[in-house]
């Protein structure tokens, strides 16, 4: 599978938005996580 | 790196990129306005940096004319502290961060052999996010109540006494976050998942590898930021007390997610420094670079010891002795990866073929002043010498060596290495020599006198002082002057290299071999950088 191969572009596509969405939850978590326990603390 | 090893220069420009340059960009502002190539994107976001660099800057020399001389001349206490405040906030937020996403844009595609960022619309998305959120912040200086004053670290409760800029700054803030979040997650997609066939992680150059840690951490740290300010928002005016003792909250609690964020920070600012340096270092040292793998160890350390030093910033609030002892003992440790990298670009240079062109000028500069200011971290490290010199000159000389002959010796570095594979011309050597030589003696008239008045006692944050800090001051400002004139040279070498400077060759420091896949293309870079994958061996 080649670098310019459709079924080599469609597969890191996939992986490619995978990972946006993982990344974002992470940023998130920490958003979300740090008021959490801010709130837990007061 | 030892990655340089391509076969694609011998065959795809002509049957790759040739075919692609009779379409360019578009004309007119829909080339920016609507702009995905990562080139433009990259361009956009240095300018915007650079404009950042020259505003922050003059805010900077509003408050060395003030401390130019004892007593308040021509800024009023409340002014003063808006102006630093906001000098602050427009260096670290829109002038080094965007720099370092620019050449991160323009340069990562380059050199893992992709034909752009993974993400070219979201690209565009966080670059233009920019100019909207510090337009919002600098607009604060013209509503009721003056700009944010409380300095950088918006401290409650000082910065809850804010007129009706504190929502505006909020909201600049969150874009900012937002736009570093989204910048950030486009560098990571990109090298996880663009890189050409054969390039392994550990035969990517070092730039990319300090720039996917520098966005790790990134992701991790400007949500707490976010939530921190959202926090203060909801303090003044939803009725919590999260930072209100009278409610039952607690206002050094926000000091511990500020600096949980802060710390991390201060090395989002200088990892890609670090990469650029060991860019420039083995071209001009005609060596590889010595202890690629360690370099690469030593930046991961470097950004894990990140998280947990946070502290160190807040040890006169007071705290347990364990840990005041922890927080002293971690930030110590940070000592050794960066002396691994000192030690590496030292070996790097050892016995190389070394020559003088702007780019290695600056990053000699660059290891030989950050080291300074390493170790005056390293001195306020320690908690009974912290104690002493806390919130005085001490510590604005110590982080103003690490973020200007450090952060941005290491941008200028960087623009002067790569300038002319961005515009395909060179640009003037002696006055790019001038501007170094300029730079690097008044950034030490302008920020070493600062030691002195630390040591001293001079309090920072203050408009006024005793006369026995006046020579000093006087001293400083003179360097600050000097320096701030001495930038406006980088622009105009800037501006002619991109209108009148004679052509550069592909390999641009051809006489030095540098590696890297950048060099494989035609200078200026192609529209298109790669489309047929370049293959490493």
């Amino acid at each position: 599978m080649s670098a310019n191969d459709p079924a080599f572009e469609a597969e890191r596509k996939r992986r490619i938005r995978r990972s946006v969405i993982l990344l974002t939850l992470v940023a998130l978590a920490f958003y979300v996580g740090f008021i959490a326990v801010s709130v837990s603390r007061v | 790196m030892s990655a340089a090893h391509t076969d694609h220069a011998a065959h795809s420009h002509a049957d790759g990129h040739d075919g692609h340059d009779h379409h360019g960009p578009v004309k007119g502002w829909r080339r920016w306005a609507f702009a995905t190539n990562h080139k433009d994107i990259g361009s956009m976001y240095l300018i915007f940096s650079l404009t950042m660099f020259l505003t922050g800057g003059l805010l900077a020399m509003f408050i060395r004319l003030e401390l130019f001389a004892p007593g308040v001349q021509f800024l009023d206490p409340g002014k003063f502290n808006s102006m630093t405040t906001m000098h602050a906030l427009l260096m670290v937020f829109g002038a080094v961060m965007p720099a370092f996403v620019g050449l991160a844009n323009w340069m990562i595609p380059l050199q893992v052999g992709a034909p752009d960022m993974a993400l070219p619309r979201m690209n565009n998305f966080s670059f233009w996010i920019l100019p909207f959120a510090f337009g919002l912040l600098l607009l604060t200086l013209l509503v009721p109540g003056g700009g944010p004053a409380g300095g950088w670290t918006l401290y409650p409760p000082l910065t809850l006494q804010t007129g009706d800029a504190l929502p505006m700054a909020i909201f600049a803030v969150h874009l900012m976050g937002a736009s570093s979040i989204m910048g950030s997650i486009n560098v990571i997609v990109t090298i996880m998942n663009m890189r050409a066939p054969g390039m392994s992680l550990l035969k990517m150059p070092l730039f990319v590898w300090t720039w996917l840690i520098t966005a790790y951490l990134l992701i991790a740290v400007m949500p707490v930021l976010a939530g921190a300010v959202t926090m203060l928002l909801t303090d003044h005016f939803f009725q919590t007390s999260f930072f209100s003792a009278a409610g039952g909250g607690d206002p050094v609690m926000f000091q511990h997610i500020f600096w949980f964020f802060g710390h991390p920070e201060v090395y989002i600012m200088i990892l890609p420094a670090f990469g650029v340096v060991s860019e420039i270092i083995p071209t001009f040292s005609r060596k590889p670079l010595f202890g690629y793998d360690s370099m690469v160890y030593a930046t991961a350390s470097i950004a894990f010891l990140s998280f947990i030093v946070w502290a160190h910033h807040m040890f006169t609030t007071g705290m347990p002795l364990a840990g005041e002892m922890f927080f002293m003992l971690s930030t110590m440790l940070i000592a050794i990866p960066t002396g691994v990298k000192v030690f590496n670009w030292t070996a790097t240079m050892w016995r190389g073929s070394i020559s003088f062109e702007p780019p290695m000028l600056f990053a000699l500069s660059f290891l030989f002043l950050f080291t300074i200011g390493g170790f005056s971290g390293l001195m306020l490290a320690i908690v009974p010498v912290d104690f002493q010199y806390h919130d005085t000159y001490f510590v604005v000389a110590h982080f103003h060596y690490v973020l200007v002959p450090g952060a941005i010796f290491g941008i200028m570095a960087g623009v002067y290495y790569w300038l002319p594979k961005w515009t395909g011309h060179m640009y003037d050597m002696t006055l790019a020599k001038i501007h170094f030589w300029a730079s690097t003696i008044l950034v030490n008239v302008l920020f070493f006198p600062q030691h002195f008045l630390g040591l001293a006692g001079m309090p920072r944050r203050i408009p006024d002082y005793s006369t026995q800090f006046a020579d000093w001051n006087m001293v400083s400002s003179i360097g600050g002057f000097g320096f701030g004139l001495t930038q406006l040279l980088f622009v105009y070498i800037i501006w002619k290299a991109a209108r009148t400077g004679a052509p550069a060759t592909d390999k641009v420091w051809a006489d030095a071999k540098p590696a890297g896949l950048e060099w494989t293309l035609p200078s200026p870079a192609p529209y298109h950088s790669f489309e047929t994958p370049p293959v490493v061996k």
